[in-house]
């Protein structure tokens, strides 16, 4: 026969007892719960739209790289799966790159509700709009701001139409002699051709490298830094190195510009705003009245 | 087998005009392959015209870069290899390109990587990975090139996870960035034209010492004490050729990243072609090194209209040097390996 010994709980069970009931009582002291769905956003452009969907409090964890100030920094884009389970969130948004795939399938297999969209187009920025706007109970406000977006969109179009085509090269960073810039593909390529600008270095891969002298072959009459950047942190920075290519017809003209937030390297909710900026540049440089 | 002949100076001078046809030679092929849009006659001729700066600004500079890196790696490793006495020593393996790696990371990704300071970051890191290895590897004021070639590898390693740590702190785009700019690329850069005349001064004085080195290098050879009878300090031949070596190759990482296999594939060529004399090996594995660098940048360029971006130039030395490296291997393993 087998006897039944019942013993005292071990002193680290209660340890574990008394530290959950404190971490209970941690999330709520002194803080507004989160409204439900609960929501942890590990792709800057998806705080964004949260944020811009007037749905922040839903936000309980995003990247040290979104620009959405309140809810808790977790990591960075490939955060802890335990990070993100200690925030018990009823969804997680991650982005369609490769670099988050496996990160996906491990918070899918610890039983959360993972979403990936894609990022990359601007049709793709509509789709995340309408999806998180479902997803938080926010239609109307999707559907506003994807209106509010082709609006924008529209306007940027119809600017184009009485603009010459614009030479440009699009900038992320410059090192060793080499620009690195988009072949296109990408919001930024769909952006250029909305705004009747034409990428030098169209036909690239998403992120191409373009040595200086087929920068000089191709000849940008627009070289726009996408954001700011340590290194060229303003036009004045960026001015200072292009200046040793005077041949170039951007340089020449004093058309070399940092954009001076990320809000065109992010295929984010600002967008449309950003297009309405762009086409004003391109007038700039165009000559047009 | 038969016995190869004995270097004379004709022999010598013979080859060493084969070799700076070839290094020449190459660099011509590259103005018209890198960049086939260039018209020389404008590009000679009309002082205002963008061809103009595209040939004196760019395409000189960079060909002149490729010739200066290709020189220097391709003479360093027939210069570490006789002086290790392993032929699978190449320039990156005393720790000098995770020092330089690392140090070039570390300035870029926490936010100081401008053109220059990226350089200077690589190069100091590269002399900071020659002081620690050099004074791990020294016992009783001896350095043991063993256990140089070991704690150089250790090193490497350290590096590349110093590395990852600051990968995985910085910001995805910079890593991006950071990682493509250690893959290897020789480019000019306007912007910094100093870069050009600092890197060919180190791997000048770098060159100028593997080649006055070159009969202790083949002392060596015959065995540290048979050096030694003959006149040749071992310790001190190594001493100073590790510091001018490191400080040379350590420019190189610092400017253009790791170009892999030069300092492989190209002493191994040689030496199967002319045989193991240092005196010939080390100026004609220069003046090939010098040339196949050129010749791979420029494959670069030419490719880029099809793959719409410019591939590093050290993709296209791995891509072809590997493969070759395992063919002389299966050919000649025996020559090879000695």
């Amino acid at each position: 026969m087998t006897r039944v010994v019942q013993r005292a709980p071990a002193p680290w069970v209660a340890l574990v007892v008394v530290a959950a009931a404190l971490g209970g009582c941690g999330r709520g002291a002194g803080q507004v719960p989160a409204p439900t769905p609960r929501v942890v956003s590990l792709v800057p452009a998806a705080s964004a739209i949260i944020d811009a969907l007037g749905a922040k409090a839903h936000l309980v964890g995003v990247t040290r790289y979104c620009a959405v100030t309140g809810p808790p920094v977790i990591g960075g884009m490939d955060a802890r799966p335990e990070a993100v389970l200690a925030q018990d969130p009823d969804l997680v948004v991650l982005g369609d790159y490769p670099s988050q795939a496996a990160l996906r399938e491990q918070l899918t297999a610890l039983g959360l509700n993972a979403v990936a969209p894609s990022f990359v187009g601007i049709d793709d920025l509509r789709a995340a709009v309408t999806r998180l706007g479902a997803a938080l109970g926010r239609e109307a406000a999707a559907a506003a701001l994807v209106a509010a977006l082709d609006r924008d969109l529209a306007l940027a179009k119809e600017r184009a139409a009485s603009r010459r085509p614009v030479k440009v090269l699009l900038v992320y960073d410059v090192q060793q002699g080499y620009v690195y810039t988009t072949g296109g593909g990408d919001h930024l390529g769909a952006l250029l051709d909305l705004c009747g600008a034409r990428n030098i270095a169209q036909g690239g891969p998403l992120t191409t490298r373009l040595a200086l002298d087929a920068v000089l072959a191709r000849g940008p009459e627009l070289i726009l830094h996408v954001a700011p950047g340590e290194a060229y942190p303003d036009d004045a920075a960026a001015r200072a190195y292009w200046k040793s290519l005077p041949e170039v017809p951007a340089v020449r003209a004093g058309h070399v510009y940092v954009w001076p937030d990320d809000h065109l390297a992010q295929n984010g909710p600002w967008i449309g705003a950003a297009a309405l900026q762009l086409s004003d540049l391109l007038d700039r440089v165009a000559g047009a009245p | 087998m038969r016995a190869r002949p004995a270097l004379t100076p004709r022999r010598l001078w013979l080859w060493l005009a084969a070799g700076a046809v070839f290094a020449v030679g190459a660099a011509v092929l590259a103005l018209f392959l890198g960049m086939p849009e260039l018209d020389l006659g404008t590009a000679l001729s009309d002082a205002s015209s963008w061809q103009y700066a595209a040939l004196h600004k760019l395409q000189l500079p960079r060909i002149s870069q490729g010739l200066v890196v290709g020189a220097t790696l391709a003479a360093s490793g027939a210069a570490l290899q006789g002086l290790l006495r392993n032929p699978l020593a190449d320039p990156f393996i005393l720790g000098v390109s995770g020092g330089a790696a690392l140090g070039s990371a570390a300035v870029t990704l926490v936010g100081f990587g401008t053109a220059l300071v990226a350089p200077l970051g690589g190069f100091l890191g590269a002399m900071g990975a020659l002081l620690v290895v050099t004074a791990l590897a020294t016992e009783a004021g001896r350095i043991a090139p063993l256990r140089m070639l070991l704690i150089g590898v250790v090193f490497n390693a350290l590096a590349g996870a110093g590395l990852m740590v600051l990968q995985a702190l910085a910001d995805p785009g910079a890593v991006q960035l950071t990682l493509m700019r250690l893959m290897g690329s020789v480019g000019a850069d306007p912007s910094e034209p100093l870069l050009l005349p600092i890197l060919t001064v180190a791997s000048g004085v770098g060159l100028v010492a593997m080649l006055l080195s070159a009969r202790g290098l083949n002392l060596l050879a015959l065995g540290d004490d048979t050096a030694r009878s003959l006149g040749v300090s071992p310790d001190r031949l190594r001493l100073v050729l590790f510091v001018v070596i490191s400080v040379a190759v350590g420019a190189t990482v610092a400017v253009t990243g790791l170009i892999g296999f030069v300092g492989l594939i190209v002493p191994h060529a040689v030496r199967l072609v002319v045989g193991p004399d240092h005196r010939l090996v080390l100026p004609l594995s220069a003046l090939v090194g010098a040339g196949f660098v050129v010749v791979a940048d420029a494959s670069v360029s030419a490719l880029a209209p099809a793959l719409g971006t410019e591939l590093p130039v050290g993709v296209v030395t791995a891509l072809v040097g590997g493969p070759l490296f395992l063919a002389l291997l299966r050919h000649r393993p025996t020559r090879v390996a000695e």
